[in-house]
């Protein structure tokens, strides 16, 4: 783990953010909260701080110093006053509501290596989950297949539950995420940020309408989309027979379909990419053989720049 | 043309898997699971259905290679008019083993039985050959092979069930030389039987002839139930001194509940009590009967337990008899008469009932030919034999038929003023040897009329002993070491002496050199001692049918069959009355042993008139009454051949001429090379299936 939790610099001596998070690695901890901690700690460590801190800038009191304390929030006015050492300590509200929405419909359990589709999501919620409570916001989730399955509403203090339901979430049913996240945006609340884990398959417009729907109601929307390398690469060595995880159908291919298949794959790709991004939804697709970090990395520009707009 | 093994043909049924496999292949054949066919979906492709007329080829070939392999293990043959075991034929040599135990009185296995051994008769051809071995206890050729039906035919119609138990062993011995002796080119093996799982354990393994075809004839079915007496013995004196407790264990061995039964208890043939009965199926009960007992005179009893299917095991026949008294003189230190010596022998011949053991304490000084007159044995516990007289009076005492049991201990550092005597195995070590490390008891030779006399339960009784300290002792090669301490020192050691017995028994027998005199086993072992030193180890309330009784030993223990062994030794005869009537004259040879076969109470007189008559019970081997029948796979795992056997099974017939053309191996060659084609071309249907089936663009 020490290995794996290394930072590497790079020619100009800076810090970058370690490239540590083997999904394979991450296969073999038996533990959501330490999967969760390890990339985000991780992650953090390798980070310019200004990306992190500065998310919660509303004064609360000060407080008397005691050793430990950052000095650079000693309140220096105050002790010119009183020549006495007070900090500032600052309200340590959220200023969202995270909210994770992760498939759980039986596609998301392929997995052509070691890991899930599922399992890959599980640790970005889990990260997830483990940052938003690092800055103090508020965080649920709730997963879906055809309909809501699991709901854990945002808080700051329940990142248990969240782990909890991330480990008892299985991969099982048809899935159905329009219908899922017409759902989801009836139930949510108070605005904040959606951030949606699924492999998409609905046609790309369907998506970014049930996905626009969210951002309507005042949520920033993230969309992750997760995909394994073989349903990507399609990489067959020979004729095969495809069965479809959710509905059983059964199908027969050859390698010589395999570019015509990644066409259309790319091409759905492109286009939520597109639409989603005409709605100023955030888009990414991620692959399970890939490192974590980019999507962190997202996740925390997409925080920043929210930081910024307000 | 023919099947050795028809019933192999339902293998067949086995087509109905490769059927199954091939419906079940086109379904899942190549299934690769994967996320969402969304996208598959949409790729252009075409399928052409060429498979079906493949498919069919595929299935055809696995089919034939099911029917052949099926043709070849139900062995076909072409031999023209030949049928298995009991079709005609030429040159055959056939031995029919017919089970006459008395678990094959019921009347309808008996029948059945009966029907199947006159069908083997019958269905000889001329030129074939037959003999009837009928087996209980042992096997009896009824029948030496003959080509004469008629005598065969008498020779099974004079059978009848015996009182025997069923004994496989024999009977497979007795075909084994009837088929060894044969010269026919076809030999054959019937063998009709209950398949009596009791006695199919204690068979072992049966031997039987390479290339004798076996076939066997299972006579069961439903027994109904079957009321048997397992025991009976006295267990305690009554309070009025008068009547006996008289203790009788039950069990219904049958398939079916004895609803209203009955136990008659016959006192010299007159009834003395009845009980009913009502047991279910594997039930075991004990009924305790107070019985008024002739005190003075053997008591001739038979129980009777019914009615059930099979009376031959209903009737069970004790004789309890007052047995002779047991005399020991306990040598004691001179001037220690009342000392601690042999206080705990002294205790548990007390308790001896069968025989009653009278103890008198004698000082060693005090021993002399005229004194050993009075006693059947000698013991000698701890105590130096004083001198060479009373050495040579008790050599003189044990040659002539008396017993000694010498009990070493810490003032026994040498047997005789001389040290060994002729009479008793040496002692190795004089002076006292030191307090060892505590050791196990090994008990050795359990067939040792000593440890026969103490039962089954031999181990359990001696479990927990330990022995601290022994004298050590050095047997002769004739001396039989009985037990052992667990380093291997001798602790019990019998020898033959002259017409006598001696024990040496090497630590002592109260708890100064271990804890054997505190053992549980201690008491009957004790009691058993002195029995087989006064020569009283041959009594039996009840033998079993085939067990050799030793006459003189029998009557040994009786009040008036003292001098029967002086009689048999100069020479005289005995004559045994069976159940049946008839009167059996044992001869010279024989001497007093007698091996009833017949279920009673039998009566030994010596010619001379003498002594009165002896009863002994005999009875049916009660575990025949255990009706539960092996089955025919477990029978023919117990039977060995020096090579593989053809076949073996009911109408089982393979040998070379009945498959002169070697059918079975053609068939299995042919269901080979249809599997094989099977699987290649299953392969190449499985790929170009794939390539056909998809895309074109």
């Amino acid at each position: 783990m020490s290995a794996a939790a290394s930072t590497t610099m790079d020619a100009a001596g800076r810090t970058a953010p370690a490239r540590f998070l083997d999904p394979d690695v991450l296969a073999r901890i038996d533990n959501l909260d330490l999967i969760a901690r390890v990339v985000v700690d991780g992650f953090i460590s390798g980070l310019h701080k200004t990306v992190y801190l500065g998310v919660s800038t509303d004064f609360a009191e000060h407080r008397q110093y005691t050793p430990g304390d950052d000095v650079r929030r000693v309140d220096w006015r105050v002790f010119a006053r009183t020549d006495r050492l007070y900090v500032k300590t600052f309200e340590a509200e959220t200023n969202a509501d995270v909210m994770i929405a992760l498939d759980v419909s039986a596609s998301m359990g392929y997995a052509s290596g070691s890991i899930s589709k599922l399992d890959y999501a599980r640790f970005i919620a889990a990260a997830l989950a483990h940052l938003a409570s690092r800055q103090r916001d508020k965080v649920g989730l709730v997963t879906f297949a055809s309909d809501l399955v699991d709901y854990v509403p945002p808080s700051a203090r329940r990142r248990d539950s969240i782990l909890q339901a991330l480990d008892r979430a299985r991969a099982e049913g048809v899935g159905n995420i329009l219908a899922a996240l017409d759902g989801l945006s009836e139930r949510l609340g108070r605005r904040g940020i959606v951030i949606v884990v699924s492999d998409f398959y609905a046609p790309a417009s369907d998506l970014a309408v049930a996905l626009d729907a969210l951002r309507v109601h005042g949520h920033d929307v993230i969309a992750l989309h997760v995909l394994d390398p073989f349903e990507r690469d399609l990489e067959l060595s020979g004729p095969a027979v495809l069965e479809d995880l959710e509905t059983g159908d059964r199908l027969p291919v050859t390698p010589r379909g395999r570019a015509e298949y990644r066409r259309l794959l790319d091409d759905h790709v492109e286009a939520l990419s597109r639409a989603l991004g005409d709605r100023r939804i955030d888009y990414d697709c991620f692959v399970t053989d890939r490192p974590l970090d980019d999507m962190l990395w997202r996740y925390l520009s997409n925080r920043a720049r929210l930081a910024r707009v307000r | 043309m023919g099947l050795a093994n028809p019933w192999l043909l339902l293998a067949l049924a086995a087509l109905a898997v490769p059927v199954l496999v091939h419906l079940v292949q086109r379904e899942e054949h190549g299934g690769l699971k994967f996320p969402s066919l969304m996208f598959v979906r949409k790729i252009p492709f075409e399928i052409k259905r060429r498979r079906r007329l493949r498919d069919r080829a595929l299935l055809g070939l696995r089919c034939l290679g099911v029917i052949a392999l099926a043709l070849a293990f139900a062995s076909p043959y072409l031999h023209a008019g030949l049928t298995p075991a009991s079709g005609p034929g030429s040159g055959r040599d056939l031995v029919i083993l017919l089970d006459n135990s008395y678990s094959m009185s019921l009347p309808l296995r008996w029948r059945q039985a009966q029907d199947a051994a006159a069908a083997r008769i019958e269905g000889l051809a001329p030129g074939d050959r037959a003999a009837l071995v009928a087996f209980g206890n042992g096997a009896t050729v009824v029948a030496d092979l003959s080509e004469d039906k008629a005598t065969l035919r008498e020779a099974l119609a004079r059978l009848n069930p015996s009182g025997g138990r069923t004994g496989f062993g024999a009977a497979f011995g007795a075909a084994n030389r009837l088929l060894g002796e044969s010269g026919a080119h076809r030999r054959e093996l019937v063998l009709i039987t209950d398949l009596q799982r009791s006695a199919l354990e204690q068979a072992g393994s049966l031997p039987l002839h390479e290339d004798v075809a076996l076939e066997i004839v299972p006579v069961t079915g439903e027994a109904g139930a079957n009321v048997t007496v397992v025991d009976a013995f006295l267990a305690q004196r009554g309070r009025s001194d008068v009547d006996d407790k008289l203790l009788v264990r039950l069990r219904n061995t049958g398939d079916a509940a004895l609803e209203a039964g009955r136990l008659d208890v016959f006192i010299d043939e007159r009834l003395a009590e009845t009980r009913n009965l009502a047991l279910a199926p594997g039930e075991t009960r004990t009924e305790g009967i107070r019985l008024v007992l002739a005190a003075d005179r053997p008591n001739r009893l038979t129980l009777w337990a019914g009615p059930d299917a099979l009376p031959a095991d209903d009737r069970y026949h004790v004789v309890l008899a007052p047995r002779r008294p047991v005399d020991v003189a306990l040598l004691v230190d001179p001037g220690h008469r009342h000392s601690h010596q042999g206080v705990y022998l002294e205790q548990a011949w007390r308790l001896s009932r069968a025989p009653s053991v009278t103890t008198k304490r004698v000082s060693a000084d005090d021993v002399d030919a005229g004194l050993l007159e009075r006693f059947d044995v000698v013991v000698i516990d701890d105590v130096p034999i004083p001198s060479a007289s009373t050495v040579a009076d008790l050599e003189s005492f044990v040659r002539g038929g008396g017993g000694v049991l010498a009990v070493l201990g810490p003032a026994t550092d040498r047997i005789g003023p001389q040290g060994d005597v002729a009479f008793l195995p040496s002692m190795v070590e004089t002076p006292s040897p030191a307090s060892g490390t505590p050791h196990r008891v090994a008990l050795e030779h359990g067939d040792h009329p000593l440890w026969a006399a103490l039962g089954q339960e031999l181990g359990a009784l001696f479990s927990g002993a330990e022995v601290t300290t022994v004298r050590r002792v050095a047997p002769n090669g004739g001396d039989r070491v009985l037990a052992r301490t667990g380093n291997g020192d001798p602790l019990l050691v019998a020898r033959d002496f002259g017409a006598g017995r001696s024990l040496i028994l090497a630590t002592t027998a109260d708890p100064r050199w271990g804890s054997l005199a505190l053992e549980p086993g201690f008491v009957p072992l004790a009691q058993a001692m002195v029995a087989y030193l006064a020569g009283r180890t041959g009594w039996k309330d009840a033998f079993v049918a085939g067990e050799v009784v030793d006459l003189a030993r029998v009557a040994g223990n009786l009040p008036d069959g003292a001098d029967w062994t002086a009689y048999l030794g100069r020479g005289g005869a005995v004559v045994v009355e069976t159940p049946s009537g008839a009167a059996l004259r044992l001869d010279r040879a024989a001497g007093a042993l007698f091996t009833p076969r017949e279920a009673g109470i039998y009566e030994a007189h010596r010619t001379d008139g003498a002594g009165g008559s002896i009863p002994f019970a005999v009875n049916a081997a009660r575990a025949e009454s255990a009706l539960a029948a092996a089955t025919m796979a477990e029978f023919e795992r117990r039977i060995v051949r020096r090579t593989p056997p053809a076949v073996t099974g009911r109408q089982a017939i393979r040998d070379r001429e009945s498959d002169p053309f070697g059918l079975a191996r053609w068939l299995l060659i042919l269901a080979a090379l249809a599997l094989m084609a099977e699987s290649a071309l299953g392969n190449r249907i499985s790929r170009r299936r794939l390539d056909s089936a998809v895309i074109a663009r």
